[in-house]
């Protein structure tokens, strides 16, 4: 991977670049409180961009694969029926996407394009993306109290998955290419080569950065196991949906969550269309057969499909990538405190209470 | 009495209180981020405490649930009250300065008994006295209860207040009382004076020298006269001398519990309706004002919690479209009026000039932070996160005595059972806004293919005593009048009661008959429907 080094005061002016290129820049900005959200750079709010700041709840996953989308448009007309398939694929920059959420649109690109069937809509879209990945090294603004990056395995640096990685050294940052694509930005009069010493300050800092994860999640790996293993007690579960409140807030804001359903509405006179909107296992609708059976009816059963599909290691096998990324947004949103690191935790205590009585 | 039309506390104190008392409402269907307020509360450590005649979510991590019989509610409060009583537990000093009236309670509370009371409710007299010693003892405590109207039952929230006084729990962090409101900006219209005898910022109409401060200010005259409840105008049109109704986002047509607002809306004169969508009520108004809707327009809300929030404008509205108070105002000044407001802010700036508790709830101070909680004032231009923090004058609160009724609905051999009419999780008030959202219509729609007669949760115990089994097609018969509907075989509901969400009208009216809609605790009896 190509490496090079830029001005503090310069790092804004790769979102400059990347706009007369005529990327449509997405970046991060304050909101109120403790609020924070991705939104279209303009003239206006670019001197608003944060480099270091709480993720926002809502991922940036939207802009691959849309909350609520249009696929295709039906028009009627003396009898005859039109059917014109609706594609966006708009030449689009996310700035200062986090390591987690890099991983999240990865399991995306795997769940959408790394299986038999590729789908169209959001190839389209993937195709023209590039992702500016921004290191979490500000342990008062990045890291969030229920980040677990690092037992995911997905930051708080990413490896791979990005175009281009920036990371904060102080008065410089550190520029890495990951695609070709991200190689033609640093080619750019920005950046200047790097030395040994960058090299090193980068790893020190992420020394340290790795010490201020309040949330370990230590145990997720085994958690991988048992519910692979299918060795989660049914009353862990029922625990779980106990305080499950079928809100849906933790799909909702998953970065790798990837079910949508697909509705069709009147849009005028003889003139429908179809969308897809993300969906949420958390609901009792999602799972509800047309003759009316639910296989999934009672709160915990939807709750325990929700760990399954995210870590039970057939899923794992089958797309290559992990369908949670460590990013603690379920944990932040949750009413009930059922998010994963609290999920992990239940099942570490209920497990290992049963280990030690199996074992008397 | 409390004297404050509001909850005391903020949410998040939550996590302060030691003891929670969640009195009837299904939190985790009615108000899901309270229950998740109460439910991470219990997590850090809190007691929970849950009284009502139906298992739920919020119960599932309850410490002690009081699973009364539908009705005994205040009973069991009163009982809770003499067990605080006969164990000395009082909070004197708070009494002796802030209460009136402690001695005519008292009087009454000596009426109560634990074992008959325990009786009465159907609930383990221990598990009663184990409540009352947790809530009397906590370093901090709240209560919770909805203001819905099918928890109208008066006499037990005075008997709450009295618990909460009794044991000296307001006006600290983490105690008090949470009077929840479950429509978004409830509180707001209260406070604005949306109540028939009410005028912004709660006084009373009837009042000369309130009402003198407002005409001063409005420079008009204000009727003497208290105006009239939404029930009253949509039974039978206040007796016929209805002529005319101005409906604002109102849709009583489909959301209205008592009388029939289609009929009586169908014999006004006129009938003017402002709302964001073409609602059921639509069908039957002369002039429909479409109105802007939540990210057209910038606006408040006030929270249960008494915090006045600024929703910024985002988008535009449709074209034509205006927001609702720009309507009110060209109406005023085409009727002659000289209403000149340039913004929704022009207005909160008046509405601090009339209500003092919203006197520094200007747009600028709630555009920071998530707004501010009332009292805001100049003075305060903080907000006030909870009431009574410091000075309450002295005497301020009351204790009304609740009189014994040891069963405020009784059974008998003829009609055995309790049918409590309440709501389900995707039964917003009948789903007038929920119909536009893709996700919630599904969710809405599949009770409904499930049952499309409703259903009727019983007690399996219940069941097997009427030889009814699951699915089973049920008449039940009230001296007023009878429905069918399909068993529903639960655990959550207790032996003696039947629980029937409300989301098909017809049922309510055939069981109750056509003039005594709005009750929501009817005596039945049930049996099984032949095919």
């Amino acid at each position: 991977m190509k490496a090079r080094v830029l001005d503090r005061r310069d790092v804004l002016k790769i979102v400059d670049l990347l706009r007369r290129q005529g990327y449509e820049v997405i970046a991060p900005f304050h909101g109120r409180g403790r609020d924070t959200f991705f939104d279209i750079v303009t003239d206006e709010n670019r001197e608003r961009i944060q480099i270091h700041l709480p993720n926002p709840y809502y991922p940036p996953k939207r802009f691959v694969l849309p909350h609520i989308e249009r696929l295709l448009k039906a028009t009627s007309n003396n009898g005859d029926i039109y059917i014109e398939p609706t594609y966006e694929q708009p030449k689009r920059a996310i700035f200062g996407i986090r390591s987690c959420d890099i991983a999240g649109i990865y399991h995306l690109d795997r769940f959408y394009m790394g299986r038999e069937f590729r789908d169209i809509y959001y190839e389209k879209r993937r195709k023209n993306l590039l992702l500016v990945n921004m290191v979490c090294t500000d342990p008062d603004e990045d890291i969030n109290r229920e980040c677990f990056c690092m037992c995911a395995d997905t930051g708080p640096a990413s490896r791979d998955h990005f175009d281009l990685q920036l990371m904060d050294l102080g008065d410089e940052f550190m520029a890495v290419a990951g695609t070709s694509d991200g190689e033609a930005i640093l080619a750019d009069a920005l950046f200047r080569k790097g030395n040994e010493a960058h090299i090193k300050k980068r790893s020190a800092i992420l020394d340290e950065v790795r010490g201020h994860f309040k949330n370990t999640t230590s145990w997720f790996s085994a958690a991988v196991r048992y519910v692979s293993q299918g060795s989660i007690l049914d009353k862990t579960w029922e625990a779980v949906g106990d305080r499950c409140l079928e809100c849906g807030g933790c799909t909702y804001v998953c970065p790798a969550c990837t079910c949508f359903t697909v509705s069709d509405r009147q849009v005028g006179p003889g003139e429908i269309e179809r969308v897809r909107i993300w969906d949420s296992c958390a609901l009792a609708g999602f799972t509800r057969m047309a003759g009316g059976h639910n296989p999934r009816r009672a709160v915990h059963d939807r709750r325990n499909r929700r760990f399954f599909r995210k870590l039970a290691s057939h899923f794992i096998q089958k797309e290559l990538s992990m369908a949670c990324v460590g990013c603690g947004r379920c944990a932040a949103v949750c009413h009930g405190d059922v998010g994963m690191p609290s999920v992990v935790e239940m099942i570490r205590r209920a497990t290992t209470e049963n280990d030690k009585y199996e074992s008397t | 009495m409390i004297g404050a039309p509001a909850t005391t506390n903020s949410f998040h104190e939550l996590a302060q209180s030691e003891v929670i008392i969640v009195s009837s409402v299904d939190l985790g269907k009615r108000l899901p981020t309270i229950a998740g307020a109460v439910i991470r509360a219990k997590l850090k450590g809190a007691k929970l405490i849950v009284t009502g005649t139906r298992s739920h979510r919020v119960v599932k991590n309850a410490d002690i649930f009081l699973q009364n019989k539908p009705g005994a509610d205040s009973l069991l409060y009163g009982a809770m009250a003499k067990v605080i009583v006969d164990h000395g537990l009082m909070n004197l000093p708070f009494i002796k300065k802030h209460c009136r009236d402690y001695d005519k309670f008292i009087a009454t509370v000596v009426n109560y008994d634990l074992l008959e009371a325990a009786e009465a409710c159907g609930v383990h007299a221990d598990l009663i006295e184990a409540a009352a010693l947790a809530y009397a003892r906590a370093g901090s405590a709240a209560i919770l209860y909805s203001t819905g109207l099918e928890y109208g039952d008066t006499d037990s929230i005075k008997a709450m207040v009295n618990l909460c006084l009794l044991s000296g729990h307001i006006g600290k962090e983490g105690s008090g009382i949470f009077a929840l409101t479950e429509h978004n900006n409830l509180q707001g219209a209260c406070d604005m004076g949306m109540l028939p005898d009410r005028l912004p910022g709660y006084g009373a109409v009837r009042d000369d020298l309130i009402r003198s401060e407002f005409e001063k200010q409005w420079k008009t005259g204000i009727p003497s006269r208290p105006g009239v409840a939404a029930k009253w105008v949509l039974s039978d049109r206040g007796k016929g001398s209805i002529h005319a109704v101005w409906l604002c986002r109102y849709d009583p047509v489909s959301t209205a519990f008592f009388g029939n607002a289609a009929d009586c809306l169908e014999q006004c004169d006129l009938v003017i309706l402002q709302h964001l969508f073409l609602t059921e009520t639509a069908k039957y108004a002369h002039v429909v004002l479409p109105t802007a809707m939540f990210g057209e327009e910038q606006v408040t809300f006030t929270s249960g919690e008494r915090r006045i929030q600024l929703a910024k404008q985002v988008i535009d509205p449709p074209s034509g479209i205006t927001p609702a108070w720009q309507q009110i105002m060209r109406i005023a000044q085409d009727m002659g009026a000289d209403w000149k407001y340039d913004s929704a802010a022009d207005i909160m700036d008046e509405i601090g000039t009339v209500a003092p508790f919203y006197s520094g709830a200007n747009y600028e101070n709630l555009a920071r932070e998530y707004g501010r909680q009332w009292p805001c004032t100049k003075d305060r231009p903080l907000g006030t996160p909870f009431l009574f923090s410091e000075d309450i004058p002295g005497h301020t609160f009351k204790f009304i005595p609740v009189e014994r009724h040891d069963e405020a609905v009784v059974t008998n051999k003829d009609y055995p059972l309790l049918l409590v009419l309440g709501h389900s999780l995707y039964y917003w008030h009948r789903n007038v806004l929920i119909k536009h959202s893709e996700t919630l219509r599904r969710e809405y729609q599949a009770p409904l293919l499930d049952y499309p007669e409703g259903f009727a949760g019983i007690n399996p115990d219940d069941a097997k005593k009427y030889g009814i089994h699951d699915g089973d097609r049920i008449r039940l018969r009230s001296d007023t009048g009878s429905t069918v509907t399909v068993a529903a075989l639960s655990h959550e509901v207790r032996s003696g009661a039947l629980f029937m969400p409300f989301f098909v009208k017809q049922v309510e009216q055939q069981i109750l008959g056509p003039q005594k809609s709005g009750v929501h605790l009817i005596r039945v009896c049930v049996e099984k429907e032949e095919e």
